[in-house]
């Protein structure tokens, strides 16, 4: 799978990065949200997980800017929690939502690969 | 001189002064003599004629010749003669009387002189004359004294006649005049009793009292209507008076009709019998505040017909006091009812007020202020001995002018105005008027809104650096995660970046849990929640507090639940051990325990600190009571997580076990879930 990783924390991408690439999936990053609508157009990712506040364009500005073709799986991340119920996070663009900090990183990986899987049934 | 023969004398003779009878010729001569002399009337009879000679004739003198043989038959003539004319003067010229015969003459027949025969007439016939003039004179004189005699007897008769008249009539009206005081003085007692009264019942029965004179009548029966719809009416039974209250529909001007007959059946119904003859008499009231007031009075009577009258006029005396008694006791009724009615307004006025002097004593207070026994406001409101702190009434006594100011007492807060009582602008108050306000919840409420601002402030830059401080460590966590994942188990790099981990997650936690802290008002609201979790959550948060003391933390084995606002709660925990921490700064012990009591969960938080002040004990939880200086101190403040505590169902309070330092007690009701 092509992962697409944009957010504005290094060590975030990096272990992002990390964990997928152990996994066997191809992984872009950037380090922004202008960042992101390039790479994401260029690299037409099947996954992406993308913050939700950065500077510049923030995740769901992201999100509406690319217009993501049905089949992408996208998690949006945040440290942010309590505005998102799955109806606004839908709304955005996205699919899922997860709060940071991660309890583990494992559990992104699984929660896309899963994501992906029900969408390109 | 005519010689007479007739016995008829001619009518046209009026006075004969001389009357001779049996004279001869020589004594006619002299008689003539005097006649002519003094032109005078005379006439000359035979004795015979004498007694026809009628009395219209006034006879002067009568001049007759006596002799003895001739004197017994002659007397009687003469004697008779003189008796018919008092005024007439006896001459009697005699020959050969006796003596006796002379005195007899002179004696019972009054003769005036008697003179011899032959001897000269003249002078005699002069004084006879004369003599008979005074007789005349003095018979006149006598009539006339007769007269007035009998003008004076009628007079007498005349005077006595009026003088009994008069004193008739003087007794008359004497008696008149005494029964006119006697009502006088009756209508004046009545008066009196009625000036003294207090009540329409006192009236009705002096009213009674003053016409029982007129037997007649029955005790009165008195109705009153209005203002409202309603008719009182007032009568006897046996002694007592009974007040009624009589519903009229439609209006009770049917009772003051010109038809009784309404006025009968009323009163039928109100005294369940039927009625008599009725005398019924109105009232009339000038006052504006009896201006929607009627009345009447009524007495049943069996007066006859002459009785009527003096009835009639017994009323019109009485009437007009009877009417201005009851106005006046209606007017005092219709006061009294609005005196009481500004009692109750005064008094069921919500806040407190009270009228004070300028020694701040009490004249005059509302049911909202409790007086007691005090003499003066501090005392009955405040429960002090001095004036309270910021009390505005001296003020309000200097300046002559409304002050307003805010005293605390206990623990409420009261905005008391002062308003000045004066008779005019040039004199100083001589009384004040105080009412209290009390404001306390506004002010609570302004603290707590500043508070919540503050708090607001306090949670936006907490929460802006909770995030920005979640991101890095979101990054170092999940790297680390990851590089253990590769690294063999035992070696001491694994074990390094294990302890790199847990420290990460370790921030992570606290920077969780200040989030959770920072967002009040977020919509959170009461949850069931474990006060053992919330003060692990809390302490750490308290760190750099609590670096300098020992601390203990016991903790019920069994987690407590409560129903709480989880944020608020563990701010009430954060301020209550920040505070304890704050009165420890030289260093000592704080202890946290929680515990079970029944169905209540308890906290405790206690320090080694001075202590709370004996004095300030009952203020700590005041809204704006501090000991801190501005701009120290986040947190609530005490008053704050009171309310947050009590509003949960439970209580907080200082505990007064303790000798030294301080402790707090929350008690929360616990919940199964």
């Amino acid at each position: 799978m092509k992962v697409l990783i944009v957010d504005d924390e290094p060590l975030v991408r990096r272990s992002l990065e990390k964990v997928f690439t152990k996994l066997g999936h191809d992984v872009v990053t950037a380090s922004d949200g202008t960042e992101g609508v390039a790479a994401w157009r260029e690299s037409e990712p099947d996954g992406v997980v993308i913050d939700v506040l950065m500077p510049g364009l923030t995740g769901p500005e992201v999100i509406a800017e690319v217009s993501p073709s049905p089949s992408t799986a996208i998690v949006l991340i945040s440290a942010y929690s309590g505005d998102y119920d799955p109806d606004s996070v839908k709304q955005l663009g996205a699919d899922i939502f997860i709060e940071k900090p991660f309890s583990s990183i494992q559990d992104i990986v699984d929660q896309l690969e899963k994501v992906w899987s029900v969408k390109n049934k | 001189m005519e010689l007479m023969l007739n016995y008829d004398l001619p009518a046209d003779i009026g006075t004969i002064d001389f009357l001779c009878v049996d004279l001869d010729s020589d004594e006619q001569m002299q008689v003539d003599g005097v006649l002519s002399d003094k032109n005078l009337a005379g006439l000359a009879i035979p004795v015979e004629a004498l007694s026809g000679v009628s009395s219209r004739h006034e006879v002067k003198v009568l001049v007759v010749y006596l002799s003895a043989d001739s004197f017994k038959k002659k007397f009687n003539d003469i004697s008779d003669f003189k008796n018919q004319r008092k005024a007439t003067t006896l001459l009697v010229i005699h020959s050969d009387l006796s003596t006796d015969q002379v005195s007899q003459l002179l004696s019972e027949a009054t003769v005036f002189s008697v003179i011899g025969k032959g001897e000269s007439l003249k002078q005699s016939l002069l004084k006879a004359l004369e003599h008979s003039t005074v007789q005349q004179g003095y018979l006149q004189s006598l009539q006339k004294v007769k007269n007035q005699n009998k003008t004076l007897e009628s007079l007498k008769e005349n005077l006595e006649g009026v003088v009994f008249e008069r004193t008739k009539k003087d007794l008359a009206a004497s008696q008149q005049m005494e029964t006119s005081v006697k009502e006088l003085q009756s209508i004046l007692s009545f008066i009196k009793n009625v000036s003294r009264l207090e009540s329409i019942e006192e009236l009705m029965v002096q009213v009674r009292q003053e016409f029982k004179k007129i037997h007649a009548l029955m005790p009165p029966i008195l109705m009153v209507a209005g203002p409202s719809q309603d008719v009182r009416a007032f009568y006897f039974q046996g002694k007592q008076l009974i007040e009624k209250l009589l519903k009229f529909d439609p209006l009770s001007d049917s009772l003051f009709s010109t038809d009784d007959s309404l006025l009968r059946k009323h009163l039928s119904n109100v005294l369940g019998r039927p009625f008599g003859h009725l005398s019924k008499m109105e009232f009339n009231f000038h006052s504006a505040e009896l201006e929607q007031v009627k009345s009447l009075i009524v007495f049943e009577h069996s007066l006859g017909e002459e009785e009527q009258s003096e009835y009639a006029k017994y009323w019109q005396q009485r009437w007009p006091i009877v009417n201005m008694a009851l106005e006046s006791l209606l007017l005092k009724e219709s006061l009294q009812r609005i005196a009481r009615q500004w009692a109750r307004t005064f008094n069921n006025m919500a806040d407190p007020i009270v009228i004070v002097d300028s020694q701040f004593r009490m004249s005059l207070s509302n049911s909202g202020f409790h007086t007691k026994n005090h003499l003066t406001c501090y005392q009955a409101f405040a429960d002090r001995e001095t004036p309270c702190k910021d009390c505005p009434i001296a003020d309000t006594f200097a300046t002559g002018e409304p002050k307003t100011a805010d005293i605390r007492v206990a623990d409420k807060i009261f905005r008391v105005h002062s308003y000045p009582i004066k008779l005019d602008d040039h004199h100083a108050p001589s009384h004040v008027i105080n009412q209290y306000v009390d404001i306390t919840q506004t002010i609570d409420l302004q603290s707590k809104v500043i508070q919540g601002e503050k708090m607001a402030a306090v949670g936006l830059l907490a929460g802006n650096i909770a995030h920005e401080l979640n991101n890095p460590l979101t990054g170092i966590f999940s790297l680390v995660q990851l590089l253990l994942e590769d690294l063999p188990a035992g070696s001491s790099t694994h074990s390094d970046l294990t302890e790199i981990m847990n420290a990460s997650a370790r921030c992570q936690r606290i920077i969780k849990d200040l989030l959770e802290f920072s967002s009040v008002g977020e919509g959170s609201h009461a949850q069931s929640i474990d006060v053992n979790v919330l003060l692990n959550k809390t302490l750490p948060l308290l760190k750099m507090a609590m670096r300098m003391l020992n601390s203990e933390l016991n903790l019920h084995s069994q987690p407590l639940r409560v129903k709480a606002n989880p944020q608020l709660l563990q701010q009430v925990l954060f301020n209550l051990i920040n505070n304890a921490c704050q009165a420890m700064d030289e260093g000592g012990q704080l202890t946290v325990t929680t515990e079970c009591d029944g169905d209540w969960a308890k906290i405790r938080i206690a320090d080694t600190g001075t202590g709370i002040p004996a004095e300030i004990r009952d203020s700590i939880f005041d809204p704006f009571f501090t000991t801190k200086s501005e701009g120290k101190g986040t947190g609530l403040g005490l008053s704050m997580s009171k309310s947050v505590v009590e509003r949960a169902g439970g209580r907080l309070r200082l505990s007064d076990d303790l000798k030294t330092g301080t402790e707090f007690i929350i008690t929360l009701p616990l919940v199964s879930e």
